[in-house]
């Protein structure tokens, strides 16, 4: 039953209405069949670029308005206040884990980011300079990556489990599989906000709160049970990484080792 | 709690589906709707298109509501059948049109006036019985010409009987009185059975 037909048995029509209501039926199925000739002939004759552009200036649309989405989501709801004390908010963590996970991408290829440094030596009275890669520090990023920036270290064992990145947000999470099989609750999750809609809030009920360095610049540390929360700006961008079930030691390097992706390497 | 599987992100292949879609609880529901949208939202700007030829801003507002009615009515498009569908689904994006129309209107941000607008007199729109049920045969011949109305009284007729919109959302849309609209139909009409009768004895 159509739309218009279940509208019509909720409204007053008269016996000429529902005549032609009939005609407006047979109507439809024409103009609606003729449109799908319209639009199979345009095809066929490639003359699709005022759709092609309409759709994509659309889909930016959706990934703007996803960008935002995510981004407001998966920081102010994961940490809110809403569901105050520690085990709710594990419970939060918990449940984003399980919905997001399996997910996420078949990350099927990355590029390679090179870290370069530099080197000096000197040897026979002679100190010389030499800018050059250092393979054991470049690493691998996901194609889908758009964010500016990537943690190049992760730790052993862990694999992406779940990929967002919009223009503006991006997210990667890395589970430890052995962990999270056993436990549910080992991760290590890497936020990049480079629009201004972030906001975190956290439960300061039972959380510690101190200052560090990460990359030079000051960041909160919040600790909360077994979670650990690093959040800093280099004063472009908001990086937050959350981690859980791993060592204070490891959330420190993951957090260091947060390089820019230069997207010329892009293979 | 609500929380999104970004799997549907990267479904459709790869296309950044509607946030509305990615609000769906079900993951039937919401990977039925990505189907349904995939396949026709050409169908879908089809129909903005027609409403609003000149207006881009409008037309993504219209396939925009549109898949979010999709998404309300998810249930009962399931119930459609296949065949069904894609004059279910223009009638879908003709009452988002509709409905955008009515609120420009409102915020008279066009006037949609008639363009051979003339005296109005309110006709009775009940006729004998005998005179309106349209037997199978009879409303073939007028679907036939159909098109030989012009753009307005088809618009007319398509409001009132696909859209099954009521005398005064039409006077709205057209910036019409009630009593103008429902004249305006009911003229329509008569234009339409008499072009069907004409066409009938000339055979």
């Amino acid at each position: 039953m159509s739309i218009a037909l279940n509208n019509a048995l909720t409204m007053d029509r008269s016996l000429d209405d529902m005549a032609y209501d009939y005609l407006g039926q047979m109507l439809l199925q024409k103009e609606t069949e003729e449109l799908l000739r319209e639009l199979e002939k345009e095809q066929a004759d490639g003359l699709t670029g005022e759709m092609d552009a309409f759709f994509a200036q659309q889909e930016k649309r959706h990934q703007k308005e996803m960008s935002r989405y995510f981004c407001r989501r998966n920081t102010k709801r994961l940490f809110t206040k809403t569901l105050p004390g520690l085990g709710r908010v594990a419970a939060i963590v918990l449940a984003v884990m399980i919905a997001v996970g399996g997910v996420a991408m078949a990350v099927s290829e990355t590029f390679r980011v090179r870290v370069l440094e530099l080197v000096s030596n000197l040897q026979l009275g002679i100190l010389k300079y030499e800018f050059r890669e250092n393979r054991e520090a470049s690493f691998d990023v996901p194609v889908e990556w758009i964010g500016s920036h990537y943690p190049a270290w992760i730790p052993e064992g862990y694999e992406i489990t779940n990929l967002i990145s919009y223009p503006g947000y991006s997210n990667v999470t890395f589970t430890d599989p052995e962990i999270a099989e056993e436990t549910g609750a080992s991760y290590a999750d890497f936020n990049i906000s480079e629009q201004d809609c972030t906001v975190i809030e956290f439960d300061m009920q039972r959380a510690e709160i101190s200052k560090t360095l990460i990359q030079g610049f000051e960041a909160d540390l919040i600790q909360i049970s077994d979670s650990v929360y690093l959040l800093w700006t280099d004063g472009e961008a908001f990086f937050q990484i959350g981690t859980r079930n791993m060592s204070m030691e490891d959330t420190l390097r993951f957090a260091n080792s947060t390089y820019p992706v230069w997207k010329s390497d892009k293979k | 709690m609500q929380w999104i599987d970004p799997q549907s992100i990267a479904a459709a292949g790869g296309m950044a589906v509607p946030l509305a879609i990615l609000m769906l609880e079900s993951d039937d529901d919401r990977q039925f709707v990505e189907t349904i949208y995939s396949q026709y939202r050409p169908l879908l700007y089809k129909v903005a298109r027609q409403f609003f030829p000149a207006d881009s801003q409008e037309m993504e507002d219209a396939v925009s509501n549109a898949v979010v009615n999709l998404c309300r009515y998810c249930k009962t498009i399931r119930s459609v059948s296949e065949d069904k569908l894609p004059a279910y689904l223009v009638c879908l994006a003709r009452n988002v049109c509709n409905a955008q129309l009515k609120k420009l209107a409102r915020q008279q941000k066009i006037t949609l006036a008639m363009e051979d607008a003339e005296e109005m007199e309110d006709i009775a729109d009940e006729r004998a019985m005998h005179e309106v049920v349209l037997s199978k045969h009879n409303a073939m011949e007028m679907l036939d010409s159909f098109e030989h109305l012009s753009k307005r009284e088809r618009e007319l007729i398509r409001l009132r009987h696909i859209d099954m919109l009521d005398y005064e959302e039409i006077g709205q849309i057209l910036g019409l009185s009630y009593g103008a609209a429902r004249t305006a139909v009911s003229r329509a009409k008569h234009k339409l059975e008499d072009i069907a009768r004409k066409q009938e004895e000339s055979l």
